[in-house]
């Protein structure tokens, strides 16, 4: 049976009934009275061709005609095989298994399963009849989501993401019905719905029998049912062998330690787990356990983000589980400057107080003029007012540009009290600082930008701090005039303040969690972070948050995870990096990237029997030749004579 | 009626050549023309039996000194023309823009109303009626004219036997005038050899139609021939070629078949205008009596 694509133009076929009614129109006889009868009987007995030849003629003509106006109605109205009649549209649901295994590598197509499987998503949609559509369907936090409708010949697109979360097969239904039918699809019959799932490893499904349109496409055994839908399975890549991280802690050690803590993995599959510092290989360490801690030795003074443990196997099929980077916490100071003013000699005693206060750090020490320039994470101004670029500055009777202005120098004896009561802020109590006097005591200038810590009885202001990007410790006594550094209150005050800033970042969020866990941080007060992931380090390309807001409780407290995507995140408040931590992805199901071979199926099937695909309408073609040839008929038989 | 077939004008030229033909009755001799009736002349004409009641003088007495028998011998009469018009009223003359009918009446009524003037009798009929209307030289014109007017086509037949008595009655002096298309020659022939065999002096009007021989058709036409069957065609120029060559033929073949009677015959058309017809056929002589 056939049908018409373009039905609407089926009216032309009242052109051949108009040319025949014009055309009988036009062959009436005019009426004409004459005399002579007798010789117009002679003439018309010699001239006239017989009857037949007449009807021969007549029927040319109208064979011609007629046939030439209905290939043009055909051509126009677009005959096909029927396709609502007998045969009912096709939509196809393409489910293309977007999960982390499908980033498997196949050796022997070298491409990954998920390349492959696009690859054929295209090579079916070449295979629909023209009134099939197919709707590309991916996976995206573990939900369906549908692409638009595609039709023969129509791009497949790039390949999804891949998509760490559980795939929810059941919501399959629910995304057909929300995506609704195509237009031309509401008339009956129905249309048959169907699902080719595109995958590695099929998913235990209920039996259900071949759609009516499909029986040819796969055996009857390869038929099951997802989200209340027929479904066909076909896989793609080839078995192989992985080998990841499955875990991965880093335990600090005690405060004192010479270790700045324990790494420990375990791995799966059999390959070769190494670790390396980043940016230099001072350390490197190569395992072939199973499972293995390593003891990091951890300079103060490292110059490293941290290091990357990576599992090097041959023949790894699977690359997502083989690298985590490790941000070790870095120990916010680790180079000292002091800058003593031009011509004076050095204080060996405040050299001597900073090494034992920060002991093995890289201590540097110079002559400085104002407004010089310098760089490092502490630098400890003695009566210089540099231009620091620093995370911590201690200023001996100096204040760099920006923060503030000291008064000239004057004598001050003992008699200094703390400002206020409680500065929670600081992270550290201020010592009794009564003993501490001098001759030469430098006291702030009114709208200095820093909060007082103490005051002299007599002088003003000679203790004040700051916090936030960088921490500032204002002293007003100068080191060699002064028994700040003699008496135990100073290096206590510098001490604590010390452990203050060296304690803030360390202790905030562990390095190392699995993306699908949540940890508990304790931010000692309320504020919203930020939680933002490193775009360039991991495997990327996923579906998933790339940075969170997170609010802790009254109390500083806050969940953070489970995270969507693996990879590098940064803790940031307003701004300023607090921690750093890798979230790793383990799910050892997916990461056994387990392959079931399946027949392939034809594609070809897709098309019914009846209506093959390189079907052309020769209709309108074969009557044109039928014209054609009753032209030249006709002008042969009034070649030969035989019509007039 | 005349008024129908004459306008007021055509009426009045016709009157001046009817004046012409009684000036030249008026100063002719009686007996200067040669007459067909056999009477008292001195012409020697034919022999009858002799009846009671004849003239004795009349006796040829040589005869019945031979013959034992009484005849009379009889003389021809002084000439007298007697006109005969005889319409040939087939359904073909009844055709035309200018209708070939109303042409053949106009032409023979205008003759009979000159002859009216010259001659004796003016005899009037179609050729299947069954009586011929006469009309004498004191007769009235409107009553002629009238006479001629109320014709109307009929069917194509024979001559009637009227027709042909008249022929016969008084054969010599008389002159048969017959208008005709000859789509049905039969009849004129018939008469025509019927006026040879009596002596009379015969002319044929042979009126066409201007489209009969210029027929203005083409493409499918569906022919009604007045007489005939109709007939489809599609007229092109080749079927009007091979018409016109067929009718030219027949006319030809008509033309040859009236001579060969002994007969004169004139081709009118239905648009040419009486006068000249007339004139012509005065000048020819025809309308003069038997010598």
């Amino acid at each position: 049976m056939l049908e018409f694509a373009r039905g609407q133009f089926l009216w032309l076929f009242a052109l051949v009934a108009l040319f025949f009614v014009v055309f009988f129109l036009a062959r009436r006889w005019k009426r004409a009275a004459v005399t002579y009868g007798f010789i117009w009987q002679r003439v018309a007995g010699r001239v006239r061709p017989p009857a037949w030849k007449r009807l021969l003629r007549l029927l040319l003509t109208l064979l011609v005609s007629s046939a030439m106006l209905s290939s043009a109605a055909l051509y126009a109205a677009g005959l096909q095989p029927a396709a609502q009649n007998e045969t009912p549209p096709l939509l196809l649901f393409i489910v293309i298994d977007n999960s982390p295994s499908m980033r498997a590598f196949s050796y022997t197509h070298r491409q990954t399963r998920q390349n492959l499987a696009q690859d054929r998503a295209q090579q079916v949609l070449n295979s629909l009849a023209p009134e099939d559509r197919a709707c590309i369907v991916h996976w995206q936090l573990g939900r369906p989501v549908a692409g638009p409708f595609l039709k023969r010949g129509d791009a497949a697109g790039p390949a999804p993401r891949t998509d760490y979360a559980p795939a929810r097969p059941e919501e399959l239904a629910g995304c057909l019905q929300a995506v609704g039918l195509p237009p031309h699809f509401a008339p009956a019959p129905a249309a048959v719905c169907a699902v080719w799932l595109l995958t590695d490893d099929p998913p235990a499904l209920a039996a259900a029998p071949a759609p009516a349109r499909l029986e040819r496409l796969a055996p009857a055994a390869r038929w099951a049912t997802v989200g209340g839908l027929p479904c066909v399975v076909e896989t793609f890549g080839e078995a192989g062998e992985n080998a990841g991280f499955i875990e991965a802690v880093f335990r600090p050690s005690p405060a004192g330690s010479e270790d700045r803590g324990l790494l420990s993995a375990r791995l799966r599959g059999r390959g070769k787990a190494g670790a390396m510092y980043l940016g230099f290989k001072r350390d490197t360490w190569e395992m072939d356990a199973r499972s293995f801690e390593l003891p990091l030795k951890v300079p103060h003074d490292l110059d490293s983000d941290g290091l990357d443990l990576l599992v090097r196997s041959e023949h790894d099929i699977l690359t997502l589980d083989d690298f985590i980077r490790v941000p070790l916490p870095r120990s916010p100071i680790r180079r000292i400057l002091i800058l003593r003013p031009k011509g004076e000699e050095a204080n060996p005693l405040l050299r001597e107080g900073m090494e034992l206060l920060l002991p093995g750090r890289k201590i540097e020490e110079r002559e400085a003029v104002n407004g010089e320039a310098a760089e490092s994470d502490l630098v400890v101004m003695d009566r210089v007012c540099a231009e620091p670029s620093a995370r911590a500055l201690l200023c001996f009777g100096a204040l760099p540009p920006g923060l503030g202005e000291v008064e000239p120098a004057r004598e001050a004896k003992a008699g200094l009290f703390e400002a206020t009561a409680q500065r929670p802020w600081l992270g550290f109590e201020v010592p009794n600082l009564q003993l501490l006097a001098g001759r030469e005591a430098f006291p702030l200038k009114s709208g200095v930008k820093l909060t007082p810590l103490a005051t002299h009885i007599e002088a003003g202001v000679l203790l004040a701090a700051a916090t936030g990007e960088r921490d500032v410790l204002y002293v007003g006594y100068s080191p060699r005039q002064s028994n700040f550094l003699f008496v135990p209150e100073g290096p206590t005050l510098l001490q604590r303040w010390l452990n203050a800033l060296l304690g803030r970042d360390t202790t905030l969020m562990p390095p190392l969690l699995p993306m699908a866990q949540s940890t508990e941080i304790d931010a000692g007060a309320f504020m919203t972070l930020e939680v933002r992931r490193d775009p360039d380090v991991g495997p990327g390309y996923a579906y998933g948050a790339e940075s969170y807001r997170v609010i802790t409780g009254l109390d500083g407290r806050a969940r953070i995870g489970p995270l969507e995507q693996p990879g590098l995140y940064r803790l940031l408040h307003e701004g300023r990096e607090l921690a750093r931590f890798s979230a790793y992805w383990v799910d050892e199901p997916e990461q056994a990237a387990s392959f079931l071979p399946l027949p392939p199926l034809d594609e070809r099937a897709l098309v019914p029997a009846a209506r093959e695909q390189t079907w052309i309408d020769w209709f309108p073609e074969i009557l044109l030749w039928m014209a054609l040839l009753g032209l030249v008929l006709e002008w042969l038989l009034w070649l030969a004579g035989i019509t007039d | 009626m005349a008024q129908s077939l004459f306008t007021e004008q055509e009426l009045a030229r016709l009157r001046r050549l009817r004046l012409a033909g009684e000036r030249v009755r008026s100063l002719a001799l009686r007996g200067e023309r040669r007459s067909r009736q056999l009477g008292s002349g001195l012409e020697f004409g034919a022999y009858r039996p002799y009846s009671q009641g004849d003239d004795l003088r009349r006796v040829d007495w040589n005869v019945y000194g031979r013959l034992d028998q009484l005849f009379l011998k009889l003389f021809e009469a002084p000439g007298q023309l007697r006109l005969l018009l005889a319409l040939d009223a087939a359904p073909t003359m009844d055709f035309g823009v200018r209708n070939k009918w109303l042409a053949a009446k106009r032409v023979l009524a205008a003759l009979g109303l000159v002859a009216q003037a010259t001659a004796d009798r003016v005899l009037l009929a179609r050729y299947e009626d069954a009586a011929v209307q006469s009309f004498d030289a004191s007769g009235s014109e409107q009553a002629f004219l009238e006479a001629v007017a109320a014709m109307t086509v009929s069917r194509a037949e024979l001559p009637s036997a009227a027709l042909r008595s008249a022929l016969a009655a008084r054969g010599r002096d008389t002159v048969l005038l017959a208008a005709t298309d000859m789509q049905s020659k039969a009849g004129t022939l018939a008469l025509l050899s019927e006026a040879r065999r009596f002596g009379v002096r015969a002319v044929v009007i042979s009126l066409h139609a201007d489209e009969e021989l210029q027929p203005q058709l083409e493409g499918l036409t569906r022919l009604s021939p007045l007489a005939g069957n109709p007939l489809k065609l599609r007229i092109d120029a080749r079927v009007l070629e091979a018409y016109r060559k067929e009718v030219e033929d027949y006319r030809r073949a008509c033309q040859a078949a009236i001579r060969a009677t002994g007969a004169g015959c004139i081709e009118v058309s239905s648009t040419v205008d009486v006068e000249p017809v007339v004139v012509e056929l005065l000048r020819s002589g025809l309308l003069e009596g038997a010598r």
